[in-house]
């Protein structure tokens, strides 16, 4: 029996991992992996760090410490205003999304008005809303108004569905649910006329049409229909959040299979890596997480959001269950 | 001073195709007709500046073809105009015709949007995924395309918006739709021969409210409100109001605020031209879009008339089989219909 505090363990650390195994193969295609490291089965790097993707989390993650669960999207844009938009140095290795949203905030744009950009359907938000499936576990309607709440900060439109469909999945996942249920789940609460489900969709359809197949069969066959190869960036949220979302039915709620998988589809590595470490961290809980990969569940050194610096994803897992009592 | 709807009508053309010509991105595209060669060189000069830390920077040249290739002239913005009047005089249905092009996408140089629509299109998608599951559904080149839809249905707005929504909703959504939707309107308003002012309103009524470009058009005209001098407007319009950012500055709302904040102000044509060409980021569309607002209200008579001549020809510089097809003929069948 896995208890809630080692699923909100599970889930928090288990995005840390994620980004940091993806991280050095963020940009590379599923190819170039194959090329340079066989297959990704460990950090390629000697010391594994996460980025920006932990770091947001834990912003996010603060906000509910802050405020609780009657958060609004107010609330959040203060706490960006206070936390965010006071750094004065770069913020090294931010999404266009975020930056666009802070130089709205900046301007005096408040929500849903800072979270109207060129940018605004970006994974960004999917990143780091763990933590509200943390706190709002098993109660889908409170996860996903938390998470607009916070979405309309930094996107609109498929960055929000999106985001929501992460954090019904931690949600679900949180709740004691297994991988297959917790995938319908994270696309009950979003428009089917949407970007984000008509990926859903098609990953759906191939993860298990394939499921027998052998890895890299799957893996090209899901970045040929939801990839958008002919476009320069891969921070695309439809795309990214349904290949973390493949990884994780693929997965079967086995915490590294899990992430090996998605670590190993390249694109946006970092970002599905730690999508799908967050969902299968809860479904697995903390214990399932490899001794190994634990070394990158540390505390993270502010590298691209100032704020965060000395903040621990484990910590913040063990705080966050007390906003959710 | 009384133009007529002709002269009007062929003012969005030369204006369109002169206004795009002025800019740097027309003469970029154009590499596209020059030797396959031209393009790599330009890649290797670049690189080769970049290393040897040189400030001289490779311009777009013709060397051993003719210069004139070069020259102003229309390019990729009029050749998508081409396109769409083509299909709209030809009664031809909207999806069809796009249906038809992309199956020759792959001959086809276009903005990453409309690449990724055609994309869509292939892959057996229909509107309104085919434009909206798209990272640039926001591309302002579906602002160029209503400029021809308004030359065509200016008489009926219902019509008119429904033209427009089958459009742009294959290749583009949301704000992308909004703002074609607005420089559609502001055209057709023009045409009928109604002043600026009333023409602009009826531009601001198609952006919903708290829609992205409904915050972004009216941020900038507010914000140079008080402004009667263009350089003084530029200035507070390109510091306080365009994003410097993203890698590819083709925002709709973007060029629509700029569009819509100089226009009200413009004394003339040339003013207006002029304020196009001074934001350095809206050079693709913006200069080629106020040519033809300009021609729309102030009809032919600003314009050079070499850059007027009914023989002058696109060459196929995105859409290869429009070659050779003469402004001349454009004008003259959109004249027709009216």
């Amino acid at each position: 029996m896995i208890s809630i505090l080692e699923r909100a363990q599970g889930a928090m650390a288990g995005l840390a991992v994620g980004d940091a195994l993806g991280r050095p193969v963020e940009g590379m295609s599923a190819e170039q992996i194959r090329n340079t490291y066989g297959s990704v089965s460990n950090f390629v790097n000697m010391t594994p760090s996460g980025s920006d993707d932990t770091e947001y989390a834990l912003l996010t993650g603060s906000a509910l410490l802050k405020y609780g669960k009657a958060i609004t999207s107010e609330d959040f844009a203060d706490f960006w205003l206070e936390k965010v938009c006071s750094q004065t140095d770069s913020f090294v290795g931010a999404g266009f999304s975020e930056m666009s949203a802070i130089a709205n905030l900046r301007k005096g744009l408040r929500p849903p008005q800072s979270g109207q950009h060129n940018h605004a359907w970006s994974d960004g938000l999917a990143m780091r809303v763990a933590p509200i499936g943390v706190i709002a576990r098993g109660n889908f309607n409170l996860t996903r108004s938390i998470t607009t709440a916070d979405g309309m900060v930094s996107h609109s439109g498929e960055g929000i569905h999106s985001g929501v469909v992460i954090a019904i999945a931690v949600s679900s996942a949180m709740s004691g649910r297994d991988s297959e249920r917790v995938f319908r789940d994270s696309i009950s609460m979003i428009p089917v006329d949407s970007w984000t489900y008509r990926s859903m969709l098609a990953v759906q359809e191939i993860v298990n049409a394939h499921k027998f197949k052998p890895v890299r069969e799957i893996v090209d066959c899901l970045l040929e229909k939801v990839a958008v190869t002919d476009y320069f960036y891969a921070d695309l949220a439809p795309e990214a959040v349904s290949l973390a979302m493949a990884s994780v039915l693929y997965g079967e709620g086995d915490f590294a299979r899990t992430l090996l998988f998605a670590v190993n589809l390249g694109r946006d590595a970092d970002t599905i890596a730690a999508m799908a470490g967050a969902v299968a961290g809860a479904l697995a809980g903390y214990s399932a997480i490899p001794d190994s990969w634990k070394g990158a569940v540390t505390t993270v050194g502010g590298t691209c959001l100032q704020f965060a610096k000395g903040l621990n994803p484990y910590e913040m897992a063990e705080k966050l269950m007390k906003v959710a009592l | 001073m009384t133009v007529t709807l002709e002269d009007r009508i062929a003012g969005i053309v030369y204006g369109l195709a002169f206004g795009e010509g002025t800019a740097l991105p027309s003469a970029t595209h154009r590499l596209s007709i020059l030797a396959p060669k031209r393009v790599l060189r330009m890649k290797s000069l670049g690189e080769f500046a970049d290393n040897q830390k040189q400030t001289t920077r490779p311009f777009p040249y013709t060397h051993a073809q003719a210069s004139h290739m070069l020259d102003p002239s229309p390019s990729d913005d009029t050749e998508w105009f081409a396109f769409v009047a083509d299909y709209l005089l030809s009664s031809q249905d909207s999806l069809v015709a796009w249906r038809h092009l992309a199956e020759q996408s792959s001959d086809i140089q276009a903005r990453t949007g409309t690449k990724i629509a055609f994309r869509n299109l292939l892959e057996g998608k229909n509107p309104p995924a085919s434009g909206h599951d798209n990272p640039h559904y926001f591309d302002d080149i579906a602002m160029i395309r209503a400029l021809a839809i308004a030359a065509v249905y200016s008489r009926d707005n219902d019509l008119l918006t429904n033209k427009v929504l089958a459009d742009t909703s294959i290749t583009h959504s949301e704000d992308g739709v909004f703002c074609a939707l607005a420089v559609a309107h502001l055209i057709a308003s023009l045409l009928r021969g109604e002043s600026i002012s009333q023409a602009s309103e009826v531009a601001l009524q198609q952006t919903p409210k708290n829609s992205w470009s409904h915050t972004v058009v009216h941020s900038m005209i507010n914000r140079s409100a008080g402004t009667t001098d263009l350089l003084a407007r530029y200035t507070i319009l390109e510091t306080s109001e365009i994003e410097n950012i993203y890698a590819y500055p083709v925002s709709a709302p973007e060029t629509l605020g700029l569009l819509l904040a100089h226009l009200r102000h413009c004394e003339d044509a040339k003013e207006l031209l002029f304020s196009g060409l001074l934001h350095k980021r809206k050079l693709d569309s913006l200069p080629a879009l106020m040519g033809a607002v300009a021609g729309a209200h102030f009809g032919t008579s600003w314009i050079p008339s070499e850059h007027k001549s009914a023989t002058i020809q696109l060459d196929g510089v995105s859409i290869p089989k429009l070659k050779g097809m003469t402004l001349g003929s454009l004008v003259a069948r959109l004249s027709k219909g009216i």
